[in-house]
């Protein structure tokens, strides 16, 4: 076995097939958009050559520049709301041991239903006028507080990054839970008897020890909300007016529907290097001191 | 010498037997012909009638809802009807959504070059991007054959320099359905003008009920109304002339249009947090009675007098958009078109061309059209002579549409596929309130530029 794996022929046999389908479904796409990118097209009449035009127009584009903002909301939201939200609650439910299989299932619940659906249910929560949502505050508040969740610009983001958490701490709690379970239970019963405290435990003891997953939930939000796509499209369409537009929608919205598929794919590469950019950083930013047990 | 020519003689005997047990997988008696086959195999080829030869089509549909089903029914009748007459044909029916065919599917495969080989298809803007990159069939000299080329009601929006590329299988005309209950119930008779309108609709406000259902997610839907109201101001050439830049979206008439919709707007007329809503919820809205009108297409009239419709079944009345004063438009104009219909691939061979020649034999009769006018309410894209056993709304749009001094179609179908887009946005930012007609123009007038420089 170690023989054949270190000849070079069956080395190569084994990785070839992989390298191949990369080649074809990634690298081969990545470099194609570019050169799309590079011209006037409307995917079907001859291509018109324009240089760089439409990588300029990026950044005149005000519902580009929009569409990239409300990814860096989805971004912030997820560092600023979710992950600190999956930290507690995977923290809460190590502590109890009572039906904690039933907690941790509960939790895990939304990341099994699709996201289309989640998307078509949160819709008729946010409905105005049936909506769960609005007869609630009806019932407790005057009229005038119902709000238009999903067709007020100012909320339609804000409702959109509530579903998509809803549905994404699942995920995120059992990784953490994981972790956290994983701390060896001599560490913490030492600092019991050195006579820590409950807050004291978590900032010193829990917190570091996870880290290597906080960094795996961090990398996992960049790339999950630099493109994300499917809750969007489902539930506003990046309406009204294109104020919920995401990159992705917008790539899709400006490729097939204005028909202008090069500065469609101009927009997909312009998504794939800030996405690029944006991982690197964050691998440059975390990649110092491991903590061990 | 002697034992090889047996055994070539044994071979050839054999040859012929597996030739001729595949040939009864074909079709029952098509064994003793192939025995045959080996002397009088020039006669049998030089014979026309069996079209024995397998030829198997796709055919893409969208009618995949549970509301299409009576459409998808009549397609299936025919298709079934057209493999009977023909052996060897297959049809291999294909159903997708309507939007992802439109938008995403049909127009990818139009830029790889493999459309199915009949596939539903818009006449208009998709239409003559198709026929420019050469990939639609020239069907005329078809209906040369066929002969039912003065039939259709119309083929403009399938006709590209002279020559046939599509055949609508139907029509719409769009313009307000209202709830008669409700009309009736409020003493209110239907409008003729923009200020009964208006004043019909504050009766109906007054009532506590939303004058015109709709939901405005996505941009097509409100371009319907804004359509007709936009019409109404400038005329329909106006809007043909954006194209070519003798008129902008910027000139008086066209901010009149924008503003003559902005003020239903303001009127809080439609269905509050309708941006928010897929257009399925417009219908019913109005169908529960909590709006008394709405403006959709005629596609709705099936649904309106269907099951869903409950109490309200026969309650449902059409009439058409009122005129408005002073507008330079044709005041008792509909948008009515003919723009739903069956596209066939440029690629087909000269087999596959025959068999299509037989389904648009089959599919396009008086016969079908009928039954899809009576059935699915879909109003018929061919003439039709006779027209009993058609339902009272499907009269009463019939009625609408005969009375309309002329017709037009849709905005979407005439400029570019970029100044669509800006126009949906465009109007749903009135809807939202966000901006002003001015505002508007200027922004759609600047895609127009845009998209008029790029052609």
């Amino acid at each position: 076995m170690n023989k054949a794996l270190r000849n070079p022929i069956t080395y190569i046999a084994f990785i070839l097939p992989t390298l191949a389908l990369y080649a074809l479904f990634f690298v081969y796409p990545v470099i194609v958009s570019f050169i799309y990118g590079l011209y006037q097209w409307d995917g079907i009449t001859d291509k018109v050559f324009i240089g760089l035009d439409n990588f300029i127009r990026l950044w005149t584009d005000k519902v580009f520049l929009k569409s990239l903002l409300n990814n860096f909301y989805f971004l912030v939201f997820s560092l600023v709301v979710n992950i600190p939200l999956v930290f507690l609650i995977s923290i809460v439910i190590s502590k109890v041991s009572r039906m904690r299989d039933f907690y941790k299932s509960a939790v895990f619940v939304p990341v099994v239903i699709s996201t289309a659906t989640v998307a078509i249910l949160f819709g008729v929560l946010y409905n105005y006028d049936s909506g769960l949502i609005n007869q609630f505050i009806r019932l407790i508040f005057p009229e005038s507080w119902a709000r238009e969740w999903l067709s007020d610009p100012k909320l339609a983001i804000l409702s959109i990054l509530i579903a998509n958490a809803w549905q994404n701490v699942g995920f995120f709690i059992v990784l953490c839970l994981a972790a956290i379970l994983n701390i060896p239970k001599e560490i913490v019963e030492a600092a019991k008897i050195d006579g820590v405290n409950a807050w004291n435990e978590t900032w010193t003891i829990t917190l570091p020890l996870v880290r290597p997953i906080l960094f795996v939930m961090l990398l996992l939000s960049v790339s999950g909300t630099m493109k994300v796509l499917d809750i969007v499209q489902i539930m506003t369409n990046g309406g009204p007016f294109q104020s919920t537009e995401v990159m992705s929608t917008y790539m899709l919205k400006v490729g097939f529907r204005s028909m202008e598929l090069g500065y469609g794919s101009a927009i997909g590469v312009a998504m794939f290097l800030i996405i690029l950019v944006l991982t690197f950083i964050l691998n440059r930013v975390t990649k110092h001191e491991e903590v061990q047990y | 010498m002697k034992k090889s020519f047996t055994a070539i003689a044994m071979l050839l005997v054999s040859l012929v037997l597996v030739i001729s047990a595949c040939g009864s997988n074909n079709g029952g008696n098509n064994a003793p012909a192939a025995t045959n086959e080996s002397t009088k195999a020039p006669e049998a080829t030089a014979e026309p009638t069996p079209a024995a030869k397998d030829v198997t089509l796709s055919l893409r549909h969208t009618q995949i809802k549970e509301t299409s089903k009576t459409r998808l029914g009549i397609l299936e009748d025919v298709v079934k009807k057209t493999q009977d007459e023909n052996p060897g044909l297959t049809f291999k029916l294909e159903g997708i959504d309507e939007i992802v065919n439109r938008d995403q599917k049909l127009k990818a495969e139009m830029t790889a070059g493999n459309p199915p080989d009949i596939f539903e298809v818009f006449g208009g803007s998709d239409l003559n991007l198709y026929v420019k990159a050469g990939r639609m069939l020239d069907l005329t000299p078809i209906l040369d054959e066929l002969g039912i080329k003065d039939k259709f009601a119309s083929l403009d929006e399938f006709t590209v320099d002279g020559k046939v590329y599509g055949l609508p299988f139907g029509g719409y005309s769009e313009a307000i359905f209202y709830n008669k209950k409700i009309f009736s119930d409020l003493g209110l008779q239907t409008p003729t003008t923009w200020e009964e309108l208006i004043a019909v609709a504050d009766k109906v406000k007054a009532a506590g009920i939303t004058p015109f259902a709709l939901a405005a997610k996505d941009g097509w839907v409100n371009g319907m109304m804004w359509n007709t109201v936009m019409e109404r101001n400038v005329g329909i050439d106006a809007i043909n002339k954006l194209v070519t830049g003798e008129a902008k979206w910027t000139d008086e008439n066209f901010v009149k249009g924008f503003a003559s919709y902005a003020e239903l707007v303001n009127k809080d007329y439609f269905t509050k947090g309708a941006l928010g809503l897929a257009y399925a919820d417009q219908g019913a809205q109005f169908l529960s009675g909590k709006a008394a009108m709405v403006f959709t297409g005629t596609w709705d009239a099936n649904r309106f007098s269907g099951e869903e419709a409950g109490d309200l079944k026969g309650q449902i009345g059409y009439f058409g958009f009122p005129s408005i004063a002073g507008g330079a438009g044709d005041q008792t104009s509909i948008n009515a078109s003919y723009s739903n219909g069956f596209g066939f691939s440029a690629n087909l061979d000269a087999d596959k061309v025959a068999a299509v020649k037989k389904f648009i034999a089959n599919f396009y009769t008086e016969e079908v059209q009928k039954r899809t006018l009576v059935e699915d309410k879909l109003l018929p894209s061919m003439k039709l002579s006779d027209l009993s056993g058609v339902d009272p709304l499907t009269t009463e749009i019939l009625t609408v549409m005969a009375n309309a001094s002329s017709s037009w179609k849709a905005y979407d179908a005439i400029v570019q596929p970029a100044v669509g887009a800006e126009v949906n946005v465009g109007i749903q930012e009135l809807i939202g309130k966000v901006t002003t007609p001015e505002k508007v123009a200027a922004k759609i007038q600047a895609a127009q530029e845009k998209a008029n420089a790029a052609q």
